[in-house]
């Protein structure tokens, strides 16, 4: 019972604190808001691009192109061989008909370019289907094979989506840090202007023999709680942005279905709240660390 | 209670408030410290409430030695004083009641006995009427007794009253400094200080101290009149 009787008391405390500076404290609260909703969307940048690699990865394809002049039966035995090597799952003859049936489908529309070629510029090719842990080994086995000319791999795509992914890796996690710079400036500064609203009471409840952590406790509360809902509320606003978007994104990849963008939004949105409460209490602690001892 | 051995206090810039000087006062006692403004009554009452260090020499309050790397201690050692500033320091915007109960919360009270409390030391300064009455409406007066009331409710050991009689008039002096000495009792120390001293001799105190530029005497209250 001791140890609540005061809890009434703090929280009529915490109302005085946060009237005083009314209005500026709701403009820190208001740009709290807005940092956190900006690094809530970069996170999940950084997250689904992180998917998007991984679903290209998982359907790694190798297209193995032969020299010219191969008859059917070099055609066979290099079919045979590529099909002996560990990590190969399926080994597919594209025909030349088929390789330009399948660009004319991703060009859609502008499949007409292809009316400029008097003759089928494709040539034939091997699909093969790979598992991810065996791809160096797999490429090497492949390139060590007679009859083979080329190898093309999405290697080059992976390479570039991978570069972006960091990209966005590291903006976010610059601002991550330069959010948590920020809230801290913040809730330290909106902290130590409370103390100083409040130096006349503090001075008294120090002569009058009252602990730090009485003294304290309602700025600490203070500045936890204005983290907080800075968190919340860019959480809140993230949540709405998220589901007013996912219309417009799904479908773009073809794994999307496969992204579970619930786990992710939620995950993120619990680690910016729990994230938002400890900076909120480290930074009025640091605040409130400009008492005096009177 | 409170003992003081070659003590002198000198502020920063230099100027000297206490002379050095000898001091024990015992529990129960009911102690007047007259002098003119200046003579460095409130000085001692700071050294009392740890609020300044002796200079030199020892000063020691319910045992507790007063010295700056004692803080901690020091604040602890507040608990057990009821301190009436000059200026009374309550918290503007709040009620009576808050005011005084606001002294008890970080004492070990219950939620129940601190409103008995509080109550009853209401009602002793004669404000039972205007507990719930904020205290910027009060007048300074009545300010005065609610400082008095938050200091008696936290059943302390030692009660200080700096300049209690401020520029009251005669009969009211006389009013509060009769409440202020009727609050020693065996268990109860009271240190008052006043730059009244035709005032003294209406009063009944135990010893009285007289001021100037630190501590000129201090005799027994019988040997004083
Ligand atoms: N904080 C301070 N810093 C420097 N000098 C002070 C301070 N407080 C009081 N003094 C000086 O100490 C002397 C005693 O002051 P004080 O104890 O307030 O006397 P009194 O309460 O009897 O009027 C005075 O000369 C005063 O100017
Ligand atoms: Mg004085």
């Amino acid at each position: 019972m001791k140890n609540f009787k005061n809890t009434l008391y703090y929280i009529s405390e915490v109302k005085t604190i946060l009237k005083i500076n009314g209005l500026s404290t709701l403009l820190s609260l208001a740009s709290l808001v807005l940092i956190f909703f900006v690094t809530l969307l970069t996170l999940t940048g950084w997250w689904l691009s992180h998917e998007v690699i991984q679903g290209i990865k998982s359907e790694a394809e190798v297209s193995v192109y032969f020299k010219k002049d191969l008859n059917s039966y070099a055609l066979d035995a290099l079919k045979e061989s590529i099909e002996k090597i560990e990590g190969v799952n399926l080994v597919t003859f594209v025909t030349q008909d088929e390789a330009y049936e399948a660009m004319a489908s991703i060009l859609g529309e502008e499949a007409k370019v292809l009316n400029h070629f008097n003759e089928n510029p494709f040539e034939a090719y091997f699909e093969i289907g790979i598992t991810l842990e065996h791809r160096q080994s797999v490429l090497e086995a492949i390139n060590s094979l007679q009859n083979v000319a080329s190898i093309r791999d999405n290697r080059e795509i992976l390479d570039t989506l991978e570069r972006i992914s960091r990209f966005i890796m590291i903006i976010a996690l610059v601002l991550s840090i330069a959010v948590g710079v920020t809230t801290f400036i913040i809730t330290s500064h909106i902290i130590r202007e409370g103390v100083n609203a409040h130096r006349d009471q503090i001075n008294t409840l120090q002569l009058l023999g009252a602990p730090n952590r009485f003294i304290r406790m309602p700025f600490l509360m203070e500045g936890t709680l204005i983290s907080v809902m800075s968190g919340v509320f860019s959480v809140m606003l993230y949540f709405l942005f998220i589901m007013a978007m996912r219309p417009m994104v799904s479908g773009v990849f073809p794994f999307w279905p496969l992204i579970n963008m619930h786990a992710i939004t939620q995950t993120i949105g619990a680690v910016v709240i729990f994230s938002s409460m400890i900076l909120g209490g480290v930074a009025s602690v640091f605040g409130l660390n400009q008492i005096s001892e009177m | 209670m409170i003992r003081a051995e070659k003590c002198r206090l000198i502020y920063n810039e230099g100027t000297c408030a206490l002379e050095t000087f000898d001091l024990e006062i015992n529990r129960g006692e009911n102690v007047l410290i007259v002098g003119p403004s200046g003579s460095g009554k409130t000085s001692l009452l700071k050294l009392v409430m740890g609020m300044a260090y002796p200079t030199e020499g020892k000063f020691a309050v319910l045992g507790q030695n007063i010295s700056k790397d004692q803080s901690k201690a020091i604040r602890k050692l507040r608990t057990q004083i009821g301190p009436i500033f000059q200026d009374f320091r309550l918290l503007s915007g709040r009620s009576v009641l808050d005011n005084v109960v606001l002294g008890m919360r970080f004492l070990s009270f219950s939620q129940s006995e601190m409103k008995v409390s509080a109550t009853e030391a209401i009602e002793r300064v004669g404000l039972g009427h205007k507990i719930h009455h904020d205290i910027d409406r009060l007048s300074w007066g009545e300010c005065q007794r609610v400082a008095i009331a938050r200091a008696i409710s936290r059943k302390p050991k030692l009660i200080v009253a700096d300049e209690p009689t401020g520029n009251l008039d005669e009969e009211n002096a006389i009013n509060v400094l009769k409440l202020l000495t009727s609050l020693s009792d065996s268990e109860t120390t009271v240190l008052i200080t006043t730059h009244a001293t035709h005032l003294v001799k209406h009063v009944n105190a135990t010893k009285v101290l007289t001021m100037n530029n630190g501590i000129e005497r201090c005799v027994a209250m019988h040997e004083e009149l």
